[in-house]
C-alpha cells in the first residue's frame, strides 16, 4: 500500500511539474501556426480537444489560425491546405483526420513546409505524424472495468461476476485496437474476467446502442465500456437505467451520468499539439517520423469519476498506468502486425 | 439466448419500423412512393427533445414533435401538388433539408453540432411493470413499453379501418389506384394526397418521438440511421396492406433483436448486422414475385376488356 501511495504522489508531483515547468517564454518572434480542419469546432471531443491545445501555445506567443471547414466540404480543406501551403507565411501547417490524401498530394510539393498530421500517418520527409495509442488507454480502462466487475464491496453496482462488455460502433481496426487493449487490461487485472465484444454496426444509431447495452447486462455484464463515438451515449444512458457501470470515451463524459460512469478513456489531442508546437519552435521536432503519444507521454489518459472509484482501485489503475508507462508492459495493438 | 426478454426487445425494435412503414403505406395508397419519411422522423425527434429541454413537459413534446413532422409533410406536399415536383426528388430533397437545417440549428442557437443531450428530459408514459402480469407472453412483452409503442400498435387496425371502412379511406385509395378516374368521379385528389402526407406525418412524427423521447432523452444526428427507408421496404413488402406491413416490420424487428443477440455467440458481427438488411432483400424479391405471379392474368384480362 506505501509503496503504491508513494508511487503516486512521485507520479502525481512529476505531472504538476510538468504542467508548471516554466516554458521558453522567449520564443522566436512571430511564430505561427495554422490548423486546416475538416470540421467544424464546437464537438466536445477531437477537435475542441485540439483546439485547447492551440489556444495553450497561443497563450504563450505563438500566433494561431484554425481554419474551420464544413464536413461536407472536402475540395473547401483541399483549398484550405493549399492556399496556406502556398502563402509560405507560417512555420508549421497542423492538418488531422480525413486529408491523407490531400496532405499527400501538397506535402511533396512544398518540401520547404513543415506540416504536422495528428491521428493519421504519412511517410514524408517534411511532415511530422502524431498518433495516439487507444490500446494503452483501453488497458486502463479495461483494468478499471475487471476491478469493478469482481469487487463487489468497492463497486456495490456490481454483481462481482466478473463479467465485463466493450460495445463498439464498427468492426474497424482502430476499434480493434480500442478493443484489444480492453481485453488484455481486464485479463491482467483479474484473470479471468469474462469480455463480450458487441457491434453496433453505425456511430449514430443510439437507440440500438441502447438496446445492445441492455443485452449485455442482462447477459451479466457489469461494466460496459463505450467505443461508439456518438452513439456511446445511448451506451452510457442503458447503463444508467440498468444501473450498471460504464466507461465513456473521447471526451470526459463522468458527469454525464455519476453514478454510473466510472471514467472516461481520452485521447490528449491538446496536450499533443501543445508538445509539437513546442518541438517546433525548439528546433527538435523529428519530421518524417511518427511519433505516438501514449500513456509515457500523457497522449491518452483515463480520466476517473473519484465520486465512485475507490482508492484501492485508483491506485490499482495508477499503477497499471505506471507499468505501461515505465514499459514493462506491452500492450498488444491492432496495428502492431503490419 | 435470453427468451424471457426477447419479445419486449422484438417489439421494442419493431415499434420505430412500424411507425415509419405505416406511414409510408398511407401514401403509398395515395400513389405516393414516400422517401421522406426519414427526414419527417429526423425532424420529429429533434423537436421533440427542443421542446422538451425548453418546457420540461413530455406532452408539449410529444405533440410539438406531431406538429413538426407534419409541417414537413406539407411542405414536401406544397413542393409536389402545388409546384409538381416529382415524389422521389422532393422527398430526397425533404431529407437533406431536414438534416442540413437540423445541423444549422444546433450549430447556430446550441452551439453544438455533435447532438442535443438535454441535462434532464422528463420521461414519458411508460406501461408499469405488473400491470399486465396475469396475461402470458404478452403481459410481459408490454410492460415497460411507452405509450408511444401502444398508440404504434393501435395504429394498425386504425390504418385498416381509415383506408377500408370510412368514405375518405376510400377515396384516398382511389385516388392511388387511378387518378384520373377518381378526379372524373369528384373526388378532389390533390387533397386525398395532401391528407395521406399529412397521416404520414403524424405516423412519421410518433416514429421520431420514440426515438428520441422513449429511453434515450438526447438527440443524435442521423439518429434515425436508415429506419424511415426499412420502414418503406416493410411497406413495400406488405404490398401496401395494413396487416402485411405490420407483419414485414415485425420481421426485421424480430430479426434485428434476434442479430443483437446472436453476437453473445461469437458469430461474426457483420454477418449478424447484415441479417435484417437480408430480410429485406429477401421479402422484397419475395413480394415482387408474388406481385408479378398475381399481376399477370389481371394484365391481359384488362387488355382484354
Amino acid at each position: 500500500m506505501t509503496t503504491s501511495l508513494s508511487r503516486r504522489l512521485v507520479l502525481s508531483l512529476a505531472a504538476a511539474g510538468l504542467a508548471l515547468s516554466p516554458i521558453a517564454a522567449s520564443a522566436q518572434e512571430e511564430f505561427s501556426t495554422v490548423y486546416v480542419m475538416s470540421d467544424n469546432l464546437g464537438d466536445h471531443g477531437f477537435n475542441d480537444s485540439a483546439a485547447e491545445g492551440f489556444n495553450r501555445a497561443k497563450e504563450e506567443g505563438a500566433k494561431v489560425r484554425l481554419l474551420q471547414a464544413s464536413p461536407s466540404d472536402p475540395q473547401l480543406w483541399r483549398q484550405n491546405l493549399e492556399a496556406v501551403s502556398n502563402a509560405g507565411t507560417y512555420n508549421v501547417i497542423f492538418t488531422g483526420p480525413n486529408m491523407h490524401d490531400n496532405l499527400a498530394a501538397v506535402a511533396p510539393q512544398h518540401p520547404e513546409q513543415k506540416y504536422v498530421f495528428f491521428d493519421d500517418e504519412l511517410a514524408q520527409p517534411n511532415v511530422l505524424s502524431v498518433k495516439y495509442a487507444q490500446n494503452e488507454g483501453s488497458y486502463l480502462a479495461g483494468t478499471l472495468a475487471a476491478l469493478a466487475a469482481s469487487d463487489k464491496a468497492s463497486f456495490p453496482l456490481s454483481s462481482g461476476a466478473k463479467k465485463v462488455a466493450v460495445v463498439a460502433g464498427m468492426d474497424l481496426p482502430i476499434i480493434q485496437d480500442f478493443i484489444m487493449g480492453f481485453k488484455q487490461g481486464a485479463e491482467s487485472a483479474v484473470p479471468g474476467t469474462e469480455v463480450q465484444v458487441i457491434f453496433i454496426g453505425s456511430f449514430n444509431d443510439a437507440q440500438k446502442a441502447y438496446d445492445l447495452t441492455r443485452t449485455a447486462i442482462s447477459n451479466g455484464a457489469d461494466v460496459v465500456y463505450n467505443v461508439a463515438g456518438p452513439a456511446g451515449l445511448g451506451i452510457l444512458k442503458a447503463a444508467a437505467d440498468q444501473n450498471k457501470y460504464a466507461i465513456g470515451v473521447d471526451s470526459n463524459q463522468n458527469d454525464l451520468h455519476p453514478k454510473n460512469v466510472l471514467a472516461s478513456m481520452l485521447k490528449q489531442i491538446g496536450n499533443s499539439i501543445y508538445d509539437s508546437i513546442k518541438q517546433v519552435k525548439s528546433g527538435t521536432a523529428p519530421f518524417g517520423t511518427l511519433v505516438i503519444y501514449g500513456l509515457k507521454n500523457d497522449g491518452v489518459g483515463l480520466v476517473l469519476n473519484d465520486a465512485i472509484v475507490p482508492a484501492s482501485a485508483k491506485a490499482k489503475v495508477d499503477e497499471a498506468r505506471a507499468g505501461v508507462a515505465s514499459g514493462s508492459v506491452t500492450v498488444a495493438s491492432a496495428f502492431a502486425a503490419k | 439466448m435470453d427468451l424471457v426478454t426477447l419479445p419486449a426487445a422484438v417489439l421494442e425494435q419493431t415499434v420505430p419500423i412500424l411507425l415509419a412503414a405505416l406511414a409510408a403505406m398511407i401514401t403509398l395508397r395515395a400513389n405516393i412512393l414516400n422517401v421522406a419519411v426519414e427526414g419527417m422522423m429526423l425532424v420529429a425527434a429533434f423537436t421533440a427533445i427542443a421542446v422538451g429541454d425548453v418546457t420540461g413537459n413530455a406532452l408539449y413534446a410529444f405533440a410539438a414533435a406531431l406538429v413538426a413532422a407534419c409541417l414537413v409533410s406539407q411542405i414536401l406536399a406544397v413542393i409536389t401538388l402545388r409546384f409538381g415536383a416529382d415524389f422521389i426528388v422532393a422527398g430526397l430533397g425533404i431529407n437533406i433539408l431536414a438534416s442540413g437545417s437540423i445541423l444549422f440549428l444546433l450549430e447556430r442557437v446550441y452551439n453544438s453540432p455533435g447532438g442535443l443531450r438535454p441535462i434532464t428530459f422528463p420521461d414519458i408514459w411508460h406501461l408499469p411493470a405488473g400491470a399486465l402480469s396475469f396475461v402470458p407472453v404478452l403481459g410481459p412483452m408490454l410492460e415497460g413499453q411507452s405509450f408511444i409503442a401502444l398508440l404504434a400498435i393501435l395504429a394498425i387496425p386504425a390504418s385498416f379501418v381509415f383506408l377500408y371502412r370510412t368514405p375518405t379511406g376510400a377515396n384516398l385509395r382511389a385516388t392511388g389506384e387511378d387518378e384520373a378516374a377518381a378526379r372524373s368521379a369528384g373526388i378532389r385528389t390533390d387533397r386525398m394526397k395532401a391528407l395521406a402526407l399529412l397521416l404520414s406525418g403524424v405516423l412519421a412524427g410518433l416514429a421520431g418521438a420514440q426515438l428520441a423521447m422513449d429511453r434515450l432523452h438526447f438527440f443524435l444526428p442521423e439518429m434515425s440511421a436508415g429506419r424511415g427507408f426499412i420502414g418503406l421496404a416493410a411497406t413495400l413488402f406488405g404490398a401496401g396492406t395494413p396487416w402485411m406491413t405490420a407483419a414485414a416490420s415485425l420481421m426485421f424487428g424480430f430479426f434485428g433483436a434476434v442479430g443483437d443477440r446472436l453476437q453473445a455467440f461469437a458469430l461474426p458481427s457483420q454477418f449478424v448486422l447484415m441479417l435484417p438488411y437480408l430480410a429485406a432483400v429477401v421479402g422484397l424479391t419475395f413480394a415482387r414475385w408474388r406481385a408479378s405471379t398475381k399481376g399477370r392474368p389481371a394484365a391481359i384480362t384488362e387488355t382484354k376488356v
